[in-house]
């Protein structure tokens, strides 16, 4: 397929709304990328992603609209891990494993007993681009420049806080409120990047752009620019490359976004070792 | 000495409890606008839990702790806390990619000011303790003196009326420690700040100048006065509570 071809593909609506959210997706979603990798909310991601599914289980089991549940099933996760995270101290993985594990476990509890279609409910989290709505679109791409925006706006206490949440509080950042709204950002990322564009394009949007950033970049404001950088290039060449080869366009755009933090992280090494 | 003034920091009775354990026990303490305050005590003494509730990072759990007047956690507090200038030891991570300069500029994260107006801020921060020079360097690759030049930069750039330094010479050599002890009285000096210092090493009390406390097990067991014949004690490298000793002998 040349490069014709893939121009003639994109003057069908559904595939020009999955490379247009794509696009919004993998340039601005790295920025909440940073704060996962940054923050070390790994573990956060994981219980979100499961979450999720109790969220499916439930909406599927009750016959309502997965997505709004996904995201208030979410919302009470975030509040539960931010208030009791306070009472045991800055580090959150234990309280994030114990609600991580306990969603998995009511997830598949609804599942039985309302018999939910266990295929079904999954599906909902393996989200495909070229099937988007026009409503899906707007969600997605509203929602990755309302991050942008976000960051923009709020970059010096935001980067106080990556950075240490105690020396932002002296500075007069308020930095409990600032972390609790990162943690909702990261829990709504994740939710609508699993339930609009897939699982699978997760990582290659949200992680691996940070991960090549943290590599490359020498300052705050780099690490931000190079992880959206790295997440449009990401985008752009995977999804060319899905197409090329008839792919899907989420492993075309996982496969493009792993072997560039692999050649980002040899080139790095190679470097070190010749400094 | 006597002081007409109020203390800039007071700790009224203050207690800290966690999980069982007292942490701090009945501290009473005034520290006036202008002191140079040095606290030593061993590991666990309770130091950088006293430092934490005066900044308000922890609370008490009984007595009252009041800065520049203002109760720690009132909403009167709140607007000031960013006075104090704060720098702890915390390691940072090899791979976070942030520059000097942009370690100094977090000093201003919580104040409202134009782009032009903080980059010269900081960079009139970063020139008073003499790392102007280093403003694009990564800040994790720096030497232990050149992190501790940029962390009093960035509380410069707050305007502090306070410093609180909770081991800020852990890491660095005899001559780095000297060096960071002469910037911070000269900063004192010209400036007037108050400054307190936590440190668990006791050869640091050789410097004249400071009003020397001692800590061990939460408590304060001595509040000694700026005084030659006590902080010129050369024998002076042992332990903490052997420092106690000499104390209760000049005593």
């Amino acid at each position: 397929m040349n490069f014709a071809d893939i121009l003639a593909l994109l003057q069908y609506p559904p595939i020009m709304r999955g490379a247009l959210v794509l696009l919004a997706a993998g340039t601005f979603f790295p920025l909440i990328g940073v704060f996962v990798i940054r923050l070390n909310l790994i573990t956060l991601r994981f219980a979100v992603m499961h979450s999720a599914l109790l969220g499916a289980a439930i909406a599927l089991a009750a016959g309502l609209s997965p997505l709004p549940v996904m995201i208030g099933v979410n919302v009470l996760l975030i509040l539960g891990i931010a208030v009791f995270g306070k009472k045991v101290g800055p580090n959150l993985g234990h309280i994030t494993t114990f609600f991580m594990v306990l969603t998995i476990g009511l997830a598949f509890a609804v599942l039985y007993r309302f018999n939910v279609p266990a295929n079904e409910s999954l599906g909902l989290l393996w989200g495909n681009i070229f099937a988007l709505t026009r409503f899906d679109a707007f969600v997605t791409v509203g929602f990755a420049l309302l991050i942008m925006v976000l960051v923009v706006l709020l970059f010096p206490k935001l980067t106080a806080v990556l950075y240490d949440r105690e020396l932002a509080f002296t500075a007069g950042v308020p930095s409990g409120l600032i972390h609790t709204g990162i943690l909702f950002a990261v829990g709504l990322t994740i939710t609508l990047t699993m339930g609009l564009i897939g699982a699978l394009l997760l990582d290659a949007v949200l992680i691996l752009p940070a991960l090549i950033a943290g590599v490359t970049s020498r300052s705050l404001r780099g690490l931000f620019v190079q992880a959206m950088a790295s997440g449009f290039l990401i985008s752009v060449v995977g999804f060319v490359f899905a197409i090329g080869i008839d792919i899907p366009a989420s492993s075309g755009v996982t496969i493009v976004g792993a072997l560039m933090l692999g050649l980002v992280s040899l080139v790095s090494l190679i470097q070190r070792r010749h400094a | 000495m006597s002081h007409s003034i109020a203390p800039i920091i007071q700790l009224d009775k203050v207690a800290v409890r966690i999980d069982g354990n007292q942490i701090l026990t009945n501290i009473n303490l005034n520290i006036h606008p202008g002191e140079l305050v040095m606290i030593s005590g061993n590991n666990g003494a309770g130091k950088s839990t006293l430092i934490k509730l005066i900044l308000g990072l922890m609370q008490a759990t009984d007595g009252h702790i009041f800065v520049t007047g203002l109760r720690v956690g009132s909403s009167a507090w709140r607007r000031v806390r960013r006075d104090i200038g704060y720098v702890h030891q915390t390691a940072v991570d090899v791979e976070f990619p942030i520059t000097a300069a942009e370690v100094v500029e977090i000093g201003l994260a919580g104040r409202h000011a134009s782009r032009k107006r903080k980059t010269e801020s900081v960079a009139a921060a970063m020139v008073t303790t003499g790392c102007r020079h280093l403003s694009s360097a990564v800040y994790a690759r720096l030497s232990g003196g050149e992190k501790q030049r940029v962390s009093i930069a960035r509380c410069l750039v707050q305007n502090p009326s306070i410093l609180l330094l909770d081991e800020p010479t852990a890491s660095l050599d005899p001559k780095g420690k000297n060096e960071f002890l002469a910037m911070i009285e000269h900063l004192h000096t010209s400036r007037g700040i108050t400054v307190v210092l936590v440190s668990h090493d006791a050869a640091q009390f050789t410097r004249a100048g400071w009003r020397q406390l001692v800590m061990s097990q939460g408590q304060l067991v001595s509040q000694g006065q700026p005084n030659n014949n006590i902080a010129t004690d050369n024998n002076l490298k042992g332990s903490n509570l052997q420092y106690v000793g000499h104390l209760a002998a000049a005593r």
